[in-house]
């Protein structure tokens, strides 16, 4: 899905511009997970005490993932000996001067430095490397000595965590952001001052590149943003914002959906009323497992390409009880995706899913080569075609809802 | 109106357009806006010269890309330098593997620039990344000079950001502020 999302940036841009003023530099970690591993022999020349330079990495790290609307990980890992360098392992360390001269090719006015290697076909990081200077640094006019701090005060000190927060969100994708005042990511952090909390622009940042799934609405729910929406869409009829599928003409649109103008100028969405498509006589979305090339094609709203084969419409999931017969929950991606082997809900005769001693939204922990469980405890739901019902359920909702709101096409 | 696949479609091939003109265009430096003083000073070379070749490779241990960039000096401001200097950085692509090291400088073969440089070993580097890189570029009213500082997060000394792009400098105005503050006749 993160495959088409250079494709959705631009597309939101020809389209619908959004007011978001994170800047993405066109990678991410497709895992949604990230390790900082740290090599903190390297820290031990500094002035910083390393207790509390581990924990201001730590509390750095766990900044991004606090929004509840993202399913970011980023936590500090073990101890390293190892340093910076493609070898997929992230490292934090402190170089010293020769290193940094003679390795990096940096000099005193540089900082702090973030290395980040991907591949050009997936923009899927695979090593990301945070380097802070431990040698002398200068200030502008190249004369005046700067010092690291755990908590800086004073005008030549640099607060080692802002900066910390501040690479980090390079580490996860993430580029600068211009609005004053309103990001983390905004390039400047004045001697003596602390950053050390995210605006709403950060979190809109991160949770635009790692998406909690259960964080999206479905359609005719209301939302702020597109970010907000499995629909990829957040329309203004004039009154209310809500989340529909964009269209052009009415076989864009479901069965009993047709295609209506907005109150934002050239943008169109589905909505409960008349389908007058000449041909089909309205749009069929095609059910999980069908091949697709946009979301849009998908009754879930989620065309997944895996890493290896064709993309499929699939459902977004944190365990595999969220995911139909036959699919299990790809804790790494949190989409659904087809089971080569147990999974820890089993459909039973009749539609009922079970699962045993699992449940929780940890993102599925597998038991891999276990017996499938049985019984009917834990997450059950109570129909073979899930998707059917919702869908049901949904199209009944947006006819109470929209009845009075559909606006003349 | 055009459907929203065609227009995805070409949204795709802008993205990738995009990341093919702008591999490296990651930010992800923290370092201080320096003085045009501090920047000579601090350099150990300073020369104007032309871009002749360049190529990224994997280090010995593959852990780093580094590019490499081979330019002709044909002036020389500070420090005693061959007529011809190799400018290391890290950072590039080899094959589908692409290193950013952000805030470094990218070069075009064929072009011209001031360089304000360190010296590692056979190698030189640019002052501050960046910021030790005047392109030069022609124009209707002489030949202008221009550093690209996007992927910087650059600290002047009251705490305020540096805009990128910063104004552009007439070519001469440089290189007689550059003579100036190094002592050096041209």
């Amino acid at each position: 899905m993160k495959r088409l999302a250079p494709l959705v940036v631009l597309a939101s841009l020809l389209i619908a511009p959004t007011a978001h003023a994170y800047n993405w530099v066109g990678h991410y970690w497709l895992s949604n997970s990230v390790v900082l591993n740290y090599n903190d022999g390297s820290f031990s020349s500094s002035s910083l005490d390393w207790t509390t330079t581990r924990n201001q990495l730590g509390s750095a790290a766990g900044t991004w993932t606090q929004p509840a609307c993202t399913v970011l990980s980023l936590s500090l890992g073990s101890s390293t000996t190892s340093g910076y360098g493609y070898d997929g392992e992230n490292v934090i360390s402190m170089e010293s001067t020769n290193a940094w001269r003679t390795q990096l090719y940096l000099d005193s006015a540089i900082y702090g430095w973030t290395i980040d290697s991907w591949n050009d076909t997936s923009y899927d990081i695979t090593d990301s490397d945070v380097i802070f200077n431990g040698g002398a640094m200068t200030d502008p006019t190249g004369a005046q000595q700067l010092y690291w701090s755990s908590m800086a005060g004073a005008p030549d000190e640099l607060d080692f965590q802002s900066i910390a927060l501040h690479e980090f969100g390079h580490v996860i994708g993430l580029g600068h952001n211009g609005s004053p005042g309103a990001s983390v990511m905004y390039p400047a952090l004045a001697g003596g001052t602390l950053a050390r909390s995210l605006h709403q622009d950060d979190v809109d940042g991160v949770c635009f590149l790692y998406t909690n799934p259960f964080s999206m609405a479905g359609m005719n729910a209301e939302c702020t943003t597109d970010h907000d929406c499995a629909t990829g869409t957040c329309a203004f009829d004039g009154t209310n914002h809500t989340c529909a599928y964009r269209c052009t003409t009415d076989c864009d649109c479901p069965s009993g959906n047709g295609c209506g103008m907005t109150a934002t100028p050239g943008v169109s969405v589905c909505s409960t009323g008349a389908n007058t498509c000449p041909t089909t006589g309205g749009r069929t979305f095609a059910q999980n497992g069908a091949s697709c090339t946009h979301g849009i094609d998908c009754l879930s709203s989620l065309c997944y390409t895996p890493t290896t084969g064709s993309a499929f419409c699939t459902n977004r999931c944190n365990t595999d009880c969220d995911c139909n017969a036959a699919y299990t929950c790809d804790a790494t991606v949190h989409v659904c995706v087809t089971a080569t082997g147990a999974t820890h809900c089993t459909m039973l005769d009749g539609g009922t899913v079970a699962d045993a001693g699992h449940g929780g939204l940890d993102g599925g922990v597998r038991d891999g080569g276990s017996a499938p469980p049985t019984g009917h405890s834990g997450c059950a739901v109570a129909s073979a075609d899930r998707d059917s019902v919702a869908w049901l359920i949904v199209m009944g909702l947006a006819l109470v809802a929209h009845r009075a709101r559909r606006r003349v096409r | 109106m055009r459907s929203i696949r065609s227009r995805l479609v070409g949204s795709l091939a802008l993205a990738i357009t995009l990341s093919i003109a702008a591999p490296w265009s990651a930010s992800a430096t923290v370092g201080s806006y320096l003085t045009m003083p501090a920047l000579v000073r601090l350099s150990e070379v300073i020369v104007t010269g032309t871009v002749v070749s360049q190529a990224s490779a994997w280090s010995p241990d593959h852990r780093l890309i580094y590019t490499r960039t081979t330019v002709q000096v044909t002036h020389t401001y500070k420090g005693d330098v061959p007529s011809t200097i190799v400018i290391g950085t890290v950072g590039g692509r080899v094959g589908h593997r692409v290193m950013s090291a952000a805030g470094t400088p990218t070069f075009t073969v064929g072009e011209e620039a001031m360089l304000f440089l360190h010296v590692a070993g056979d190698v030189y580097f640019p002052t501050a990344l960046s910021q030790g890189v005047f392109h030069f570029q022609s124009a209707s009213a002489g030949a202008t000079a221009a550093r690209d500082l996007s992927g910087m997060t650059l600290m002047a000394s009251d705490g305020t950001v540096v805009a990128s792009p910063e104004p552009t400098l007439h070519v001469t105005d440089l290189e007689s502020t550059v003579v100036r503050l190094t002592g050096a006749g041209s």
